[in-house]
């Protein structure tokens, strides 16, 4: 394995803007990505996944830091001298063009021969599914293909490294499910390594080998799918997987492990790695690991009793909201062969084990944060 | 839209009242029904049918017959078009004039296009339309007076040649500076300029501008994606610019003449004369028919070449554009191009002297006061407003009446409509005039101030219309559906809720359509009998004797007419910000 990209320390501020839309002074924001990966940039709106995209791709130019392709540095290239190719949010197909010359645009920049641009871009095509559709005015392709379609005349550059700026946030839920796993099969296929933007965090979770959560232009976690679920590092991190409840209160730590009170909850669980000594902690709920029952307390540590406050069947699972005896709402799963009575004002009885109950680091701004008193809030 | 009460959606609360209605629900349907009624657009249609095509007819006619001592001859020939051809004199001319014109126009177009991709392009949106206004204010400000700054500035003793021979840049005044060929297309750049901004500004604005991102990331070297991306997306407007501004210039008799003498003796002056005093009518209609055959001809190439370039999918508007500082050195150079000239007038009208130019005396308001001391200008300032008012009323009412229609209705009727009524837009104005004086004539009818104002209402109809029509249709149609579903019949509906919402946008076509019709010189001076109105009278001026009066009265049209200008632009575009109804083609976007 190679390393086909690599940003180190970029940071951006952007004219006429409070706060920069990356890095932080001289606190920028690294990663590096092997060849063939697809790593995804996943976070909430204006958290600087775009603009590290934008940078990537040669149409921002980064207030400090340095980006290498392949080994090249190319932090100051114009985009046409980049080995990279963008998938664009609007697609930006040429409307003047049509759909062969689009996809064979790239080539006849770089002064391909005729006969070579007609095969390259009929290949591509082939390659999205759209072979023999050559001669349709963009007009003409419904959204789905028009997606295709810009796929297509990335790809037909052969790039180095591919850029998705929210590829199918334009399309439906069947066509997005579908393109995700055509994506991930024209990766292997064409072994190039992609960049992919988004706000879904499934869909982040169904395509990328890894991803990077970012928050207020910082990387908040780097890791697979399987990872981020299982370690989130942060609030900002288990919040936006929408993993379970977060649960501030006063707490201790011991080494790996961990105790929080809040308002008559004791929760104790396992710090996660790689949080500094002296960080605030909080504690996540994950909602799929709870265990519910109906009978009496038995005393066990994490147990937290309550009533169903409103249950929604999902068709898989009951998302249950319940509330506790102090007040605070915890979102909770229960697989519905297991639970099917799951009806408003129920009693019911949580428990996790102290190996689910993650302790992690609490990177909400303190100014928003709820005083001790106040019931946890569910997020 | 259908807006019948029995296709409405259905009322989700049942409706317990009595019926306080006093009308059945029969009639309501019958009013529902009527405002799809073509009858409604059919004034608007009658105006331009008998007012332009009728005239047109009856210059056909005139055409194919002969003049013999000055009186027209009613027998079919062809010897006004054979005269024609015969002489080189005026196949000579058109020709002439044709390379002239499409010169002047290709240059306008180019040195215009740099300044529209800056501020489509380069310009933060929220400025955007502060620089659109800025650019276009000086296109509102009086034709004539325009070219009278122009006068002043060209030639051997014009203010540019003398200031740069003052400053010593050069020793000899400049032919390229001169009240010659060049002053003319120099001047028409400058007359022209707003109409070519425009409709380059309006293609260029419309695309996705992360088209020519994809460019560059597709390899496309900056000079690759201007021509293989960025001129052919916006080639509707810059052909279009460059079309329109040809027919302008082929159908202006006024200006060729007025900065370059017998420079400027172009076709469309031996059309008039032929009207004047030559009195040749059946040869003048032949040379006329000829030019419209061109006029044709410009507008079937643009049809042609245009089109099929519309916008593809929903794109964001998001805007990080990279920085352009000789993009904007251009732009703010061609502002001080623009502003210049009108800047001058207004100094001259105050200037404390008797004649109009340099050394500055000191500023004084007499000129001001002299304006009224003028019978023959207050009497053509009253006929102006009379004109301005008659025609500019006649147009908003016709024109409303018709959009409301027409934004009800589809298919063949519609574009048949929507093409007749746009009819005297792509003429050009001394077109028209022509075949209203000669309809006029064939019918044996005396000349008057109501020639004018119907020339008027002919000219701003389809300005009222087409303005009135697109706000009408930028409207949520689901909002007279509410309001129907909320219990409002068709006609309650309209006037309750869509009426408040198209009113800025009459209210601006007929402000812009009353500084035009102040303004209007070369349709008018055509059809007008023995009155005068302002342009006319400042045309007499311009041609004997100049005043500083003369110049104090074109500032304070200045200022009114930029005035009415901004009233306009402010009630057209009040309401379209923020987050009103959601354009389709634009996502908000604010991820970064």
């Amino acid at each position: 394995m190679s390393v086909a990209l690599q940003c180190s320390n970029l940071s951006k501020r952007y004219a006429g803007q409070q706060g920069p839309a990356l890095g932080e002074g001289s606190n920028g924001i690294s990663f590096e990505v092997e060849r063939g990966e697809l790593f995804a940039l996943l976070g909430p709106s204006g958290c600087g996944k775009t603009t590290t995209l934008r940078i990537i791709g040669g149409f921002v130019e980064p207030d400090a830091g340095t980006v290498f392709i392949d080994g090249k540095d190319v932090t100051f290239a114009p985009p046409y001298r980049r080995p990279t190719n963008t998938v664009f949010q609007s697609y930006a197909l040429f409307p003047h063009l049509r759909l062969g010359a689009n996809v064979a645009f790239g080539l006849k920049m770089t002064g391909a021969r005729r006969s070579e641009q007609d095969h390259r871009s009929s290949q591509a095509l082939r390659m999205v599914g759209l072979g023999g559709l050559e001669n349709r005015k963009i007009s003409e392709l419904s959204g789905g293909q028009q997606q295709r379609a810009a796929l297509a005349r990335a790809l037909a550059n052969g790039p180095s490294v591919l850029l998705l700026d929210e590829p199918l946030g334009a399309l439906d839920l069947t066509l997005r499910r579908q393109m995700q796993e055509e994506l991930v099969t024209l990766k292997r296929e064409t072994n190039t390594t992609f960049i992919h933007v988004t706000h879904d965090q499934e869909e982040a979770c169904a395509m990328a080998d890894r991803i990077a959560i970012m928050d207020r232009g910082q990387i908040a976690q780097i890791d697979t799918p399987q990872m981020l679920y299982r370690s989130p590092r942060s609030t900002h991190v288990a919040r936006f997987i929408n993993l379970g409840t977060i649960v501030k209160g006063s707490t201790r730590r011991d080494g790996v492990h961990a105790r929080l009170e809040a308002s008559g909850i004791v929760l104790e669980g396992r710090v996660q790695p790689g949080i500094p000594q002296h960080s605030r902690l909080a504690a996540v709920l994950p909602r799929g690991r709870a265990r519910l029952s109906s009978g009496a307390p038995a005393g066990a540590t994490n147990e937290i009793k309550g009533t169903v406050e409103r249950a929604v069947f999902t068709g898989l699972n009951h998302e249950l909201v319940v509330r506790s005896e102090s007040g605070a709402l915890l979102n909770v799963s229960a697989a519905a062969g297991v639970f099917d009575v799951a009806g408003k004002g129920l009693a019911v009885v949580l428990t996790w084990s102290p190996d689910d109950v993650l302790f992690v680091e609490d990177t909400d701004d303190p100014q928003q944060i709820s005083s001790p008193d106040e019931p946890p809030k569910a997020s | 839209m259908r807006s019948s009460v029995d296709t409405l959606p259905m009322k989700i609360i049942a409706d317990e009242r009595p019926n306080q209605s006093p009308k059945s629900p029969k009639r309501r349907k019958k009013l529902a029904a009527d405002l799809e009624n073509p009858i409604f657009s059919l004034p608007a249609l009658a105006v331009i049918v008998i007012g332009v095509f009728v005239p047109m007819a009856v210059l056909i006619v005139y055409s194919l017959w002969p003049t013999v001592d000055q009186e027209v001859v009613r027998e079919w020939t062809f010897t006004n078009y054979l005269r024609f051809f015969e002489s080189e004199v005026y196949w000579g001319t058109l020709l002439r004039s044709l390379l002239f014109a499409s010169l002047a126009s290709a240059l306008t177009v180019i040195l215009t296009f740099p300044f529209a991709y800056f501020v489509a392009l380069k310009v933060q949106p929220e400025r955007r339309l502060i620089w659109v206004l800025v650019a276009v204010v000086p296109f509102f400000t009086s034709y004539l007076i325009r070219v009278f700054a122009w006068m002043n500035l060209l030639g051997d003793i014009g203010l540019l040649n003398q200031g740069l021979m003052y400053v010593g840049l050069i020793k000899d005044p400049l032919w390229i500076l001169g009240l010659n060929s060049s002053g003319i297309v120099l001047t028409f750049i400058y007359l022209l300029f707003p109409l070519a901004f425009l409709t380059a500004f309006i293609a260029l604005e419309r695309t996705n501008p992360t088209i020519l991102e994809a460019a560059a990331d597709l390899g496309a070297r900056p000079w690759q994606g201007l021509f293989y991306v960025t001129l052919p997306v916006a080639r509707t407007g810059i052909i279009g610019g460059f079309v329109f501004s040809t027919i302008t210039i082929l159908g202006d008799y006024v200006t060729p003449q007025l900065i370059g003498g017998t420079d400027g003796y172009l076709y469309s002056n031996i059309i008039q004369r032929q009207f004047g005093s030559s009195v040749q009518w059946g040869f003048g209609s032949a040379l006329a028919l000829i030019l419209l055959v061109i006029v044709f001809v410009l507008l079937l190439v643009l049809r042609q070449v245009t089109g099929g370039a519309a916008q593809v999918g929903a794109f964001s508007r998001q805007f990080n554009p990279s920085r352009s500082p000789v993009l904007k050195a251009y732009a703010i150079a061609f502002l001080a191009f623009l502003y210049t000239p009108i800047g001058l007038l207004v100094v001259f009208a105050l200037n404390d002297s008797t004649s109009i130019g340099f050394p500055f005396n000191g500023v004084t308001f007499h000129w001001f006061a002299a304006i009224l001391d003028d019978p023959l200008l207050l009497e053509s300032l009253r006929n102006s407003l009379v004109v301005a008012f008659a025609s500019v009323s006649i147009s908003a009412v016709l024109g409303t009446v018709a959009a409301v229609q027409l934004a009800r209705s589809h298919g063949q009727w519609r574009q048949a409509s929507l093409a007749i009524i746009s009819v005297p837009l792509f003429l050009p104005p001394m077109l028209l005039g022509l075949a209203i004086i000669i309809g006029l004539n064939a019918l044996g009818i005396e000349r008057g101030l109501w020639t004018i104002i119907t020339g008027h209402t002919i000219l701003w109809l389809p300005v009222v219309t087409l303005l009135v029509l697109i706000r009408l249709e930028g409207l949520d149609p689901n909002l007279e559906l509410a309001a129907m579903d909320l219990g409002a019949p068709p006609v309650t509906a309209l006037v309750r809720v869509s009426v408040p919402q198209a009113l800025p946008g009459i209210v601006a076509a007929a402000l812009i359509s009353f500084a035009l019709s102040m303004d209007e010189f070369i349709l008018t001076a055509l059809v007008t009998g023995a009155d005068s109105t302002l342009p006319l009278y400042i045309f007499g001026q311009l041609r004997f004797n100049v005043t500083p009066a003369v110049v104090a009265l074109s500032v304070s049209l200045l200022l009114v007419s930029f005035a009415l200008l901004v009233m306009g632009a402010v009630l057209a575009t009040r309401g379209k910000g923020g987050p009103s109804v959601s354009a389709p083609n634009a996502i908000q976007n604010g991820s970064q």
